[in-house]
């Protein structure tokens, strides 16, 4: 049985007055499942990511996570830290270390005068560490991230994201920057993360469809502002997933 | 091609426009120009500079450093919560709009202009010169902090806000780390600007090597007066040779 996570229903978004970005978007996420989303450039893929994190409020339609309603401000705060948000260039800190990068995806747990001083419990530093370790960054947890390199920042962003405990990771672009052997190391690592003990849920918008096949449990089109195709690696045809797009 | 103005008429129009203020100004003026021969007996005067003075000028210089330093910390340390608060990736606009507009006043007058106010408030001498530089400093910092904080990266601030952090939390970890590579920069910046301000600044009766280079001016101690100048040259380019290796090492 499956349970949904994180849902959006019928949403519309407009950045500007009546010109729609979203159009009538309506996507199921499902527990522990790893989605890719596909889209031309200008699709919306950003935009739906940035709507599903609660970035940008909707023109119109429902969004709930976990059966909660998202867009009511009193559950908003609880999902907010429920979902973690990487995005397109990472938006890690530069002139920080590595930790702390990766401490401050413990803001939300620390109280705001202790962590303005710098002060984080024993046990998220110890966390965050551990973290560290995971995305195999181990040696470098005391540099600072402006030394590091395309893909070692990538895992800072990870690191940071997993820190949050979330159970919803929203990722944009998440591997376009980065060489086709890095970006399976880098998902292969994120793949185990998620499916592990506590299942996350991943939502990655890519254009690579090698990757996504390889590592997607479904595949997700956008065109212009709408979701025109979702199905299974296994029953897609790369045919199918051009013709979506076009 | 159509509508273009050849590169030619461009020149032609500078070189006008130059003479005509040339002539505008009086520079064109033959009798203006004769002065010019003043020149020489002034500088004649000058020298040999007075070494003499020198125990007096250093003590001035130290005066106007001092101001300056002081001017450049008061006025830094006022320009952050300034800045934080015109800062619109923080603050909605009905906050920062005042802000703004109160340091685009400040700015608007010059250091010179706020030591004469302060001279006819507090009175003579370098407590007036701290202030004016004070005032300027916030003025001038206050826009550039601002500015820096609201060019920093929109992913930066997406990518540390997603975790659900507070504003006084983006602000320590997002925003400052960010800039402060350039906060620091610019305060030895403004720093070598306010000791070059305060000695101009002097000239009002603020203190330090302004006002006594205004006394040994107005005695015709011209003598004197280039050995000023001389030390003010030493130190400032002292001074730029310093801070410039420290920026180096902040500014990447
Ligand atoms: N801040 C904004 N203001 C106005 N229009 C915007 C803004 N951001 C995006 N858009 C417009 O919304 C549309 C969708 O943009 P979005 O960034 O979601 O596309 P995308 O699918 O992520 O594209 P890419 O693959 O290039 O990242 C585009 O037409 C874009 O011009
Ligand atoms: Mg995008």
């Amino acid at each position: 049985m499956t349970t949904s996570v994180l849902e959006c229903i019928d949403v519309w978004y407009a950045y500007q007055p009546s010109k729609f970005v979203l159009r009538g978007v309506s996507l199921e996420l499902e527990e522990g499942k790893v989605y890719m989303i596909f889209g031309r450039s200008g699709a919306g893929k950003t935009t739906l990511l940035k709507v599903l994190k609660g970035i940008l409020r909707p023109t119109s339609g429902i969004i709930r996570y976990r059966s909660k309603d998202l867009l009511s401000d009193e559950d908003r705060r609880v999902a907010y830290r429920s979902i973690g948000y990487v995005p397109q260039g990472f938006g890690v800190v530069s002139n920080l270390s590595v930790l702390e990068n990766v401490l401050t995806g413990a803001l939300s747990r620390v109280s705001t005068l202790h962590s303005i001083l710098g002060q984080f419990p024993e046990e998220e530093v110890e966390r965050a560490l551990r973290v560290i370790e995971t995305v195999g960054l181990k040696d470098f947890a005391h540099n600072k991230v402006s030394s590091l390199s395309g893909g070692q920042k990538q895992r800072v962003a990870i690191a940071r994201t997993l820190m949050q405990d979330p159970e919803v990771i929203l990722a944009d672009e998440f591997v376009s920057q980065l060489d086709p052997l890095t970006s399976r190391d880098v998902l292969e690592v994120f793949r185990e993360i998620c499916k592990g003990e506590k299942k996350i849920t991943l939502v990655i918008t890519t254009h690579d469809a090698d990757i996504a096949y390889e590592y997607a449990d479904s595949l997700v089109v956008m065109r212009e502002g709408g979701i025109t195709f979702r199905g299974s690696p296994g029953t897609t045809k790369g045919m199918d997933l051009l013709s979506a797009m076009r | 091609m159509r509508g273009r103005v050849p590169r030619d008429v461009w020149f032609i129009a500078f070189i006008g426009a130059l003479i005509y203020s040339l002539w505008q100004v009086g520079l064109l003026d033959p009798s203006r120009l004769g002065r010019f021969a003043n020149l020489v007996p002034f500088i004649v005067q000058m020298i040999p500079p007075d070494v003499s003075l020198v125990p007096l000028i250093l003590e001035a210089t130290y005066e106007t450093v001092l101001m300056a330093f002081t001017g450049t910390v008061i006025g830094g340390f006022l320009s952050l919560p300034l800045a934080m608060l015109s800062s619109r990736l923080l603050f909605p606009k009905h906050v920062t709009v005042p802000f703004r507009t109160l340091l685009a006043v400040i700015r608007t007058v010059p250091s010179l202009l706020w030591a004469l106010i302060f001279v006819i408030i507090i009175g003579l001498g370098p407590p007036a010169g701290v202030m004016a530089i004070s005032f300027y400093t916030v003025g001038y910092l206050g826009k550039l902090f601002y500015e820096s904080f609201d060019s920093v990266s929109k992913e930066v601030l997406e990518g540390v806000g997603a975790v659900g952090a507070s504003q006084l939390q983006l602000l320590r970890f997002a925003i400052v780390p960010e800039t402060a590579n350039y906060i620091i920069s610019q305060l030895l910046f403004i720093f070598e600007y306010n000791v070059r301000a305060s000695s101009i600044i002097g000239l009002v009766g603020a203190g330090g090597i302004g006002y006594l280079i205004l006394a040994l001016a107005q005695s015709l101690r011209y003598d004197g007066l280039l050995m000023c100048i001389l030390v003010i040259l030493a130190f400032v380019m002292g001074m730029d040779a310093i801070s410039s290796k420290i920026r180096a090492r902040f500014l990447r």
